[in-house]
């Protein structure tokens, strides 16, 4: 039988040692290589890629993944890789198969399909006790009957570190979460936010190549939860070990991540930076899944040029677009509204509305604006509203959703309704997306 | 349309307790639950051969009980007979409650159902079944000591292992199985996770289940008349064989220790149940939500 040793040892040299050995989460790496966040205006998001990927190193490997239970896939075949120190985050709705993905890499869940690389060596079939990383769990899984030390020093204890070097450690990955000095609590005197960081600690204090957390802000309140993400990244940042994160909530995934693995029923939808995925959703799903965007039917015509509902015709900014049927889509933030009518500028649209439905929420209000038929557009004589849903425009009244932020002059007069107003964009902000990569 | 009759005033639980009729009606229960025991204890040390009327006070009978040979050993065979069934009783119900909790196989209903079955089973069925099986396989009937308790032994198995495991079923559907997986997690092996996390979750069950076993094995007397043979007696079945030489004091001096050991055993089992509450919550299942 090999030495299990052996196998979670890294086959590839990096700087790190072997976990169980000495160096001390904060001086495991004392700079910690981010990729650029930084994004020049309208580069494409296939350049950025292929610019990154030779630069980073990367800790996980997914080849063709795929789970499935019994009859029910839950992950259809997925490759993607994560690089070494990101915070990495899967993103997806309820169901989506995040945590079954997360399972995979922890080793409970063996895959039905594909291979798993941690660290460069193939883990696809070795057991979750004998894999580099660590996990918090969604309930937090903080044994009852330890202390906080107990908990924090169980992992070391199982593989037989020293008392005194686990006691240094224990305190240290306390301190680390801001627990210090709580050893000998239990956890049943604790909030679930320190439970929580029990489980970090206890996780951390193993110098994981990877630290995997199951929708760990969940279950805390919303105060509490925008504290937590920012202790996170403080965290990664400090320890410079790989995060990845499991969420459905997008707002956190924005702020933390590194990069962001969207995905939607068992399947890989885009994996890019958060600028990129809000700036460059590659589909339908992505656009409306992250952030708040209006869709407008569009067709692409032969000389290059767009058709779309409501907003006419256009030569986008993208080019060599598939010929057919699109979606157009536009983001509320970038349509400017006006109660008199803009002036006529080269590369921009307007279209003349009446605001509909607002709906306040303190620094700002959502407007949604029922657009009247436009002079050049065939589908100008819109019938009464049909349509459900306001960003969904494939026929009937076109409507658009905007921002306006409160307590401006400009937002008592637009904010109104029955007000009419004139909404105006950039023609270059107006991404479009083939019907081939739309859900 | 308007009601005119007031509300009816509510009352807390044991508010009905300061009403006199139920008060009495408590009294009358525990009277008619606890009367006979004190009476025997009581006359445990009446200094009388008959047990009608008190006259006086004496331990003489607890001497006398101890000085017959035959009743000390089968005490000391009913409590080694409890302790070694108790022993594997825990055992099978533990590897059983943990198999049916962990895995889903074929007959599993089947085995459920089968398990629970020494539970209803009137105790004559048993006795008579083990009786015919022991003498069909031509189990051997004279050997020495410790070794002729065997028989007595497997068939208090049969009837108490199903309540360990009963006890450890319930107790399981609390348990958080992501506790098991945190710690694999952390590089424990199968096997320390089991005795590291789930053996300690599980302590207070085995504890209850444990004192069931022993206390229903201490007193069994059917099951144990049908298994027993004429050098292995054990406590019950031998008062019931002085009782048809009438009831005598010592019997009671007797009967009032295996009440007393059993009282203790209960005790101790609550003392440390509260105890380990006291240091532990093991409701700590879901996180505490702030
Ligand atoms: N043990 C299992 N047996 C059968 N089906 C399962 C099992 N675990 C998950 N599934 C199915 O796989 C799919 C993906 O589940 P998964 O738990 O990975 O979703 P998720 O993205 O984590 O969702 P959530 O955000 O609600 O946690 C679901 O349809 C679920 O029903
Ligand atoms: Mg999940």
């Amino acid at each position: 039988m090999p030495n299990p040793e052996d196998i979670a040892r890294p086959a590839r040299l990096h700087s790190e040692a072997p976990r169980g050995e000495t160096p001390r989460p904060e001086t495991l790496r004392p700079e910690t290589p981010h990729p650029e966040t930084l994004r020049s205006a309208r580069m494409r998001p296939e350049q950025r890629d292929s610019e990154r990927a030779e630069s980073a190193e990367e800790v996980i490997r997914l080849e063709g993944i795929a789970k499935s239970f019994g009859a029910v896939t839950a992950v259809h075949p997925t490759s993607f890789s994560v690089r070494r120190g990101e915070f990495f985050a899967l993103l997806g709705p309820s169901g989506c198969g995040k945590t079954t993905l997360l399972r995979i890499l922890s080793g409970f869940h063996p895959p039905t399909a594909g291979r798993l690389f941690i660290d460069g060596t193939d883990m696809t079939a070795v057991p979750a006790n004998r894999r580099p990383v660590n996990m918090v769990f969604q309930s937090y899984a903080v044994f009852p009957h330890m202390s906080v030390g107990e908990n924090v020093a169980y992992g070391l204890k199982v593989a037989k570190v020293a008392r005194s070097e686990r006691q240094q450690r224990v305190r240290e990955a306390l301190e680390l979460v801001r627990l210090g000095g709580m050893e000998s609590r239990r956890p049943a005197q604790l909030s679930g936010g320190q439970q929580q960081r029990v489980a970090l600690a206890r996780a951390l204090v193993m110098q994981p190549k990877v630290l995997l957390l199951d929708e760990p802000l969940s279950a805390l309140d919303a105060k509490l939860r925008e504290h937590m993400c920012a202790e996170l990244v403080r965290l990664q940042k400090q320890v410079g070990i790989t995060f990845l994160i499991v969420t459905h909530d997008q707002a956190e995934a924005l702020s933390m991540a590194d990069r962001i693995a969207v995905m939607n029923h068992g399947h890989l939808e885009q994996l890019d930076s958060p600028e990129t995925l809000y700036t460059f959703p590659a589909t339908r799903f992505v656009a409306d899944f992250i952030g708040r965007i209006n869709f407008f039917a569009a067709e692409v015509l032969a000389d290059g040029t767009v058709e779309a509902q409501a907003l006419g015709k256009f030569r986008p900014a993208q080019d060599s677009l598939p010929q057919g049927a699109a979606t157009a889509a536009l983001r509320p933030e970038q349509i400017v509204v006006s109660t008199t009518a803009p002036p006529k500028q080269e590369g921009r649209s307007m279209a003349r509305g009446t605001v509909s439905l607002l709906a306040y929420y303190g620094d700002y209000c959502t407007a949604e604006i029922v657009l009247e038929g436009r002079e050049d557009s065939t589908e100008g004589e819109s019938e009464g509203g049909t349509e459900d849903s306001p960003k969904d425009n494939t026929g009937g009244q076109a409507k658009m959703t905007v921002f306006i932020i409160n307590n401006t002059p400009q937002a008592r007069e637009i904010a109104r309704e029955g007000q009419a107003v004139w909404c105006s964009w950039a023609i270059r902000d107006l991404l479009l997306i083939p019907q081939a990569g739309g859900g | 349309m308007v009601f005119s009759r007031r509300p009816r005033q509510l009352r807390e639980p044991f508010a009905y307790a300061s009403k006199l009729g139920f008060r009495l009606f408590f009294l009358a229960t525990l009277v008619f639950l606890y009367a006979p025991i004190i009476l025997l204890m009581v006359f445990s040390f009446n200094d009388s051969k008959r047990n009608i009327v008190w006259r006086g006070f004496t331990t003489k009978y607890y001497v006398k009980a101890w000085e017959n040979t035959g009743l000390v050993e089968a005490f000391i065979n009913s409590l080694l007979i409890a302790v070694v069934s108790t022993i594997v009783s825990i055992v099978l119900g533990t590897l059983l409650a943990l198999l049916l909790w962990r895995f889903r196989f074929r007959g599993k209903t089947l085995i459920e159902a089968l398990s629970a079955l020494p539970i209803v089973m009137p105790e004559i069925c048993v006795g008579i079944a083990l009786l015919v099986f022991f003498n069909r396989i031509g189990w051997p009937n004279d050997l020495p000591w410790p070794m002729n308790l065997s028989k007595i032994i497997l068939a208090h198995i049969t009837f108490t292992f199903p309540f360990v495991m009963l006890v450890l079923r319930a107790r399981l559907v609390g348990f958080n199985p992501e506790l098991e997986q945190a710690a694999r997690d952390l590089g424990a092996s199968q096997r320390q996770a089991l005795f590291h996390i789930l053996i300690p979750y599980l302590r207070p069950g085995l504890v209850a289940g444990g004192l069931l076993a022993l206390t229903l094995s201490l007193d069994d007397f059917v099951i144990t008349f049908f298994t027993a043979g004429p050098d292995s007696v054990t406590f019950p079945i031998k008062i019931y064989s002085l009782l048809r030489r009438g009831i005598s004091p010592d019997i009671n001096a007797a009967s009032t220790v295996l009440i007393l050991l059993t009282l203790l055993l209960a005790g101790v089992g609550v003392w440390w149940q509260t105890r380990m509450q006291k240091t532990t919550l093991y409701t700590a299942n879901r996180p505490a939500v702030q």
